[in-house]
């Protein structure tokens, strides 16, 4: 798309005069053209600072997002009196609590149980009488007629079924013996049966059918199948390692350091987004100073800045928790600032850093109107620079057409005009030579001198 | 355009001087053609004149046509120069044009189409 000079070469006295008229015009056509193509650059420009704005208040929107998720736990961590015995975490309590796990009598384990004799060759020594077994998976039955009578085939067939169990050989000096494992924890049921209409012979070992966790909860017994305990204590999860016959204590209570950090972290998004929006002010702001987004975004940020909680309990504002700000707007965090705060302020500092609809940690879904990847104001105003900057290359292109037609006329006329004067002065000077010799025959002398 | 008789040099240069007030390069291309056999007619008959001990007979009314030939050619020359003045007048106005365009808010609007008539403009005919 480039405008390429013509050169011309005359051979009149107008030549270079038909020159320096065509460069002329020729720069003053392409006027427009670097008025668009600087347009142009400006528009990717905006384009890519939008792009840096998004990244940034993206951040600033997950940091409080993730405040309002420690907040709205009441920053709750649980933590277990014995970790050899049982780990706990917190997914999500509302309240301070103590629990004991007077003991723990099992722990849930796999069924696993192998064939009860070995056959000397898997793929050749028949396993069944009849072909036909009947594996017995806790109360579902499931017929197996064998293709292959043998214990390849077997085993093959058996991991076919997605019955909750697998099935593996293991090849010993004895011979090779068919291994069945549960695939989920808990005592059940698992045989496997040959000949099951008849003989009914079960073809595997009943030594390990699996086990369930059994523990006592403040008094109570409780049996499930699995060692991962997420259902009986509201916001904890725990997690049975070995049995046990000494109570362990599990304790839900509010953490400071959870809080401190997740503060922190909101400091560093927020600095982030605030000195991306001092870029586009001042005296050397950048392309997109005074743009909506940049004023609706500063606006915001100063709300977020002044927020000023609910006005009740010891924490009004960001400062009561550690975090000030320099006299260019930028935040910082003081984590002794923040540790000193006595359980009470701490659980005012939960409150004002609220959840994700409410409180600091609320502004996260008015920065969403703007982060947002999909809808966002920012990824709009992206959208709107993508189709201007289309329509600009449309009148690049537009223009740079047009230019060329122009010089190419131009050109044509300008060299026509340049040879017929050329011509012309030719012309002349044989006209002035006859007229010389005319003279001098009618009047003895040239008269035209 | 018929040939002019090669003797009538006023009538070739008349036919240049009316293609040159109109501009038409084709048409100047054309009787500058026929000027030209003219001329050459005009120069044998001198070299004939030149070269006769008898004293060729050469219409004195001849001379004078060909001295107003030769003003006319000057004066067509003249008429190329003001064409070339006009194309570079053509030039200013489409550089006020452009600047023009510049001015006209598309910097500060950068979602504003080009002014409708700048491309009409840029058609300049020259």
């Amino acid at each position: 798309m480039s405008i390429t000079p013509l050169t011309f070469t005359g051979v009149s006295t107008f030549s270079n005069d038909f020159q320096s008229i065509l460069s002329r015009a020729v720069q003053i056509a392409q006027l427009p053209l670097k008025a668009l193509q600087n347009k142009d650059t400006d528009l990717l420009q905006q384009k890519s600072l939008l792009g840096g704005f998004s990244s940034a208040v993206g951040g600033l929107t997950g940091t409080l997002t993730a405040l309002g998720t420690v907040a709205g736990n009441k920053a709750l961590t649980a933590t277990s009196s014995d970790t050899s015995v049982i780990q706990a975490t917190a997914n999500g309590g509302s309240a301070a609590a103590t629990y004991t796990i007077d003991s723990v009598t099992s722990r849930a384990t796999l069924a696993a149980e192998r064939s009860l004799s070995a056959v000397a060759d898997s793929t050749a020594t028949a396993v069944s009488a009849t072909g036909t077994v009947d594996l017995v998976v806790g109360s579902d039955h499931h017929t197996i007629t064998l293709a292959r009578n043998n214990l390849v085939g077997l085993r093959d067939q058996i991991n076919a079924l997605g019955a909750g169990v697998s099935a593996s050989i293991l090849t010993t000096s004895g011979g090779n013996y068919l291994s069945l494992n549960a695939e989920t924890t808990g005592a059940t049921t698992l045989q496997l049966v040959d000949d099951p209409t008849g003989a009914a012979n079960n073809l595997i070992t009943n030594t390990n059918q699996g086990t369930d966790a059994v523990f006592s909860l403040n008094g109570i017994p409780v049996h499930q199948k699995d060692n991962v305990v997420n259902s009986v204590i509201p916001g904890v999860t725990f997690t049975l390692l070995k049995s046990s016959a000494t109570p362990v204590t599990i304790s839900l209570k509010s953490d400071g350091s959870q809080l401190a950090s997740a503060l922190s972290q909101f400091v560093n998004s927020y600095n982030t987004v605030h000195a991306q929006l001092q870029a586009q002010v001042g005296a050397n702001a950048g392309l997109l100073s005074g743009s909506h987004t940049v004023t609706s975004l500063q606006n915001l940020t100063r709300q977020i800045a002044s927020y000023q909680g609910s006005g009740t309990g010891s924490i009004k504002n960001l400062s009561d928790v550690g975090i000030t700000f320099d006299a260019n707007g930028k935040a910082s965090f003081s984590a002794s600032t923040f540790n000193a705060l006595s359980g009470a302020q701490l659980a005012n500092a939960i409150k004002f850093a609220g959840t994700a609809n409410s409180g600091l940690a609320g502004y996260a879904k008015k920065l969403t109107q703007y982060s947002d990847p999909i809808s966002g104001l920012i990824k709009l105003q992206q959208d709107g620079i993508d189709r201007s900057d289309q329509s600009i290359q449309k009148q690049i292109t537009t223009l740079t057409d047009r230019v060329n037609d122009l010089q190419t006329n131009l050109s044509r006329r300008l060299a026509l005009a340049d040879t017929l004067a050329s011509r012309l002065e030719s012309q002349q000077k044989g006209l002035t030579a006859s007229l010389q010799g005319l003279n001098v025959v009618l009047y003895g002398k040239n008269t035209t001198a | 355009m018929a040939k002019t008789p090669p003797h009538n040099l006023p009538s070739a240069t008349e036919e240049l001087l009316a293609a040159a007030s109109g501009e038409d390069l084709e048409a100047v291309a054309c009787a500058l053609e026929n000027r030209e056999r003219a001329i050459a007619s005009l120069w044998d008959r001198r070299n004939a004149a030149l070269t006769s001990f008898a004293g060729e007979a050469f219409d004195r009314a001849e001379i004078h046509d060909a001295v107003w030939a030769f003003e006319q050619g000057e004066n067509v020359l003249a008429v190329l120069s003001g064409l070339k003045l006009r194309l570079q007048q053509e030039y200013g106005r489409l550089a006020q044009v452009q600047h023009g365009f510049a001015a006209s808010g598309f910097e500060e609007n950068r979602t504003t189409k080009l002014p409708a008539t700048l491309l009409q403009d840029l058609d300049v005919s020259v």
